[in-house]
């Protein structure tokens, strides 16, 4: 059963449903759809909430709205607006309902405004760029977002995103600046690794394939069960094998190997019972001594 | 000295009633410092500077596990002799003097309104209206030098440090009752006597010290002593005993 | 000669997979029966009997890209199948031409092994939860370029209910249940084959006979 046919079918509790979206909101995904539908068939705000969570809950709401276009979520951000006047919070509401209608010139304006009384507001510096890149100026997206992290360098978000406004545009070796910039604010986490090494997998070239299987052998410290990093490990070694095999550096090429057939040992005990056999495709990339 | 006994009304027509007037006044100060509040207006620059503060940090602690080049290559951008941030901005230094500065005089007067104003007023009254009380005993003995501290309004020379005066108990109850502040207002209360002490005397704003120049020569210094060694030199071999060991 | 037949399960998947991350680019790989396959002939009939989704994220890095194709590549022989195709859906909602859509790479390498390869493109405006249009774009590959094609709705799919079945797999949110190789890599107990996605269809078009069944009756 999916989580709609639960949530028609009402299987889900309100309780259950308020940890839903709490949850969401505190790992910030985007289930835009699946929360519009809590809100149509729940009365959440009736359940077990505080003052604060109320004003969050609404807030989740609007984005969710928007992003599934349901736009007379306008009038809620109306309301809100009585409730707090002078708030740049809800103006920056109203700027993302003039982007929802695709208004963009008037969404930019009120942006401007709020940017103006506030320079330090950072959320609406990052409503600019998102409405460069949905209109397709990728470029514009880009120098923008340089700009914003000119002033808050600290802020992984926006490194992630032009990591992938670089990537999209063919620009890796900056792209793997931005991957090192979120290495250094979040070195534990194993999917920075695994991303600065699938980066430097693709630029290529022996030195980047050597950084990269580093990076993959980290990533797999920090997470064995990354298949991802497992299987990267494995192409690296691959391709490090061929490159050694023709410049007879037998130390490192031993290393190589021992790696290679330990990821080949890994991957085949995740996948052995599954009807995808991965080893035999293992077989297929691998070099036979 | 023979043991003293106090008049047991004493209990609750003084020690009691010094114990809930300071827990009282302290909420009511609470509030009325959040009513009082001003929204403390933050520079962009002041923003950028902390964010550029704490990238710096990070790339000291955790540029090992970025490749010898790219943290040369940052570093190169932070401490540059010509070109690097930390000695390329010009920041005025902050001045201290709050005549100068209407912004810290004003924040200044309400620090003082909302907490030292109603402290002297209220220590005025207790040891007026309470005093030549002892109100209480320490249930440890204490040395003589004790005795200013605690006998505050009672002049005995041959009383054991031990007892304390109606106006030292209150004292004593402003800094005591900190901790049950916190589980009643919650953390980061505006009560909190010490806190507020403790931030006059560090000085520090949220965003960043008022002097950053000061704060960019430290930070240009510990950069240029930081060595980069290399985490990930033994990765690979690590790898293989990690699962060695565990087959 | 030249002639594209597709069969429901391999539209329903790549629809499915485009609903599924409406703010993503998503990619995928177009299997063809290889039994009507001759040796050497340009210009191929193709008949497009299954679709097997792969990314959502990570389009422009190549290492899982690899993966999936030498991994599809085992699958297609073993089922008897050849890689015939790409289909892509842009992230952009605007954007519905070859030019901007994600892996190019992995479109030519396919045009590369097989000359008369397609390439899909989703049309994300014209996907509905009520589909009254096949919503993709039809591209061959000539002089080193992808070039629009022109196709029947009725040439191009055999099946009369395929719109039918989509949109009641689309209505009922079944989306969520598809599996594309990042999800497969994100946890291997997945079934990339998307064996539920055929039975939903099967059953849908069982059920939709009985009805005309029944109506004739009447």
């Amino acid at each position: 059963m999916t989580l709609f046919d639960k949530i028609v079918s009402r299987e889900l509790t309100q309780n259950e449903a308020i940890d839903l979206l709490r949850q969401w909101r505190e790992n910030n995904e985007r289930k835009s759809n699946e929360i519009a539908m809590i809100h149509m068939f729940y009365d959440i705000y009736s359940g077990k909430i505080s003052a604060n969570e109320r004003l969050m809950l609404k807030e989740q709401l609007i984005f969710a709205s928007l992003d599934v276009h349901d736009l007379l979520t306008e009038f809620q951000i109306d309301f809100l607006l009585q409730e707090f006047p002078a708030s740049m919070r809800v103006m920056r509401y109203k700027a993302m309902v003039r982007e929802a209608k695709e208004k963009y010139d008037e969404a930019l304006e009120i942006l401007d405004y709020i940017i103006k009384a506030d320079e330090t507001n950072a959320p609406a510096r990052k409503r600019r760029i998102a409405i460069f890149k949905a209109q397709g100026q990728i470029t514009e997206a880009i120098k923008e977002l340089v700009d914003y992290l000119k002033k808050f360098m600290s802020d992984v978000e926006g490194w992630q995103q032009l990591c992938e406004l670089y990537l999209s545009v063919g620009e890796l070796q900056r792209a793997v600046f931005c991957a090192e910039e979120m290495l250094l604010h979040q070195p534990h986490c194993h999917f920075h690794h695994q991303r600065v090494a699938d980066i430097r997998y693709t630029m290529g070239g022996v030195e980047n394939m050597e950084l990269a299987k580093s990076y993959y052998c980290q990533a797999l410290k920090l997470n064995p069960e990354n298949m991802r990093a497992t299987l990267g490990l494995f192409l690296t070694t691959t391709n490090l094998l061929n490159h050694y095999k023709s410049s007879g550096n037998s130390a490192k090429r031993k290393e190589a190997w021992k790696l290679s057939q330990w990821t080949q040992t890994k991957a085949a005990k995740r996948t052995a019972t599954k009807k995808i056999k991965l080893t035999k495709m293992l077989l297929n990339l691998a070099i036979t001594e | 000295m023979a043991e003293l006994l106090l008049d047991p009304h004493i209990r609750f027509w003084v020690f009691l009633p010094i114990v809930v007037i300071t827990f009282l006044v302290g909420i009511v100060r609470h509030y009325v410092s959040i009513i009082l509040s001003s929204q403390k207006k933050i520079e962009l620059l002041q923003v950028q500077d902390s964010q550029v503060m704490i990238r710096a940090r990070l790339l000291r602690e955790n540029g090992k596990y970025l490749p010898r080049q790219s943290f040369a290559m940052r570093r190169h951008w932070f401490n540059n002799e010509e070109t690097g941030y930390f000695k390329v901005q010009k920041r005025a230094a902050a001045s201290q003097n709050p005549m100068t500065d209407p912004g810290m005089m004003t924040d200044m007067l309400k620090g003082n309104v909302t907490n030292v104003l109603p402290m002297i007023v209220i220590g005025g009254w207790i040891n007026w209206m309470f005093s030549g009380f002892l109100t209480t005993k320490v249930p440890f003995p204490l040395t003589l030098r004790f005795k200013p501290m605690l006998q505050r309004g009672v002049e005995l020379a041959y009383l054991d440090a031990s007892w304390v005066s109606s106006a030292s108990w209150y004292f004593l109850n402003v800094f005591g009752l900190r901790t049950i502040y916190a589980l009643v207002l919650g953390e980061n209360n505006a009560a909190d006597q010490s806190k507020v002490m403790q931030e006059q005397m560090s000085g520090a704003a949220m965003a960043m010290p008022p002097d950053p120049k000061a704060a960019f020569k430290a930070e240009w210094e510990a950069l240029e002593i930081t060595e980069h060694k290399w985490a990930l030199s033994n990765v690979e071999s690590d790898l293989l005993s990690i699962t060695e060991d565990k087959n | 000669m030249g002639e594209i037949t597709f069969q429901t399960e391999a539209y329903a998947k790549m629809i499915l997979h485009a609903a599924k991350y409406p703010h993503c680019a998503v990619n995928g790989i177009l299997f063809a029966d290889a039994t009507k396959i001759k040796e050497g002939a340009k210009n191929q009939e193709l008949d497009i009997v299954d679709s097997y989704p792969l990314f959502h994220h990570s389009h422009y890095v190549s290492p899982m890209a690899e993966v999936a194709l030498t991994l599809i590549e085992t699958m297609a022989q073993a089922e008897n199948c050849i890689v015939a195709g790409y289909y892509a859906a842009c992230e952009n909602f605007r954007d519905n031409t070859v030019d901007k859509c994600p892996g190019q790479k992995i479109a030519e390498k396919i045009a590369e092994y097989f000359p008369s390869a397609v390439f899909i493109v989703v049309d994300n405006k014209r996907i509905i939860r009520h589909l009254d249009s096949p919503a993709i774009k039809l591209h061959k590959y000539s002089e080193g370029k992808w070039k629009l094609k022109e196709f029947n709705t009725n040439q191009l799919f055999p099946d009369r209910f395929f719109l039918h079945s989509t949109s009641q797999l689309l209505q009922g949110h079944k989306e969520t249940e598809l599996v594309d190789f990042d999800n497969y890599l994100d946890d291997v107990s997945k079934d990339w084959n998307n064996i539920k996605i055929r039975t939903y269809i099967l059953d849908d078009i069982k059920s939709e006979i009985e009805l005309i069944k029944k109506n004739k009756e009447i």
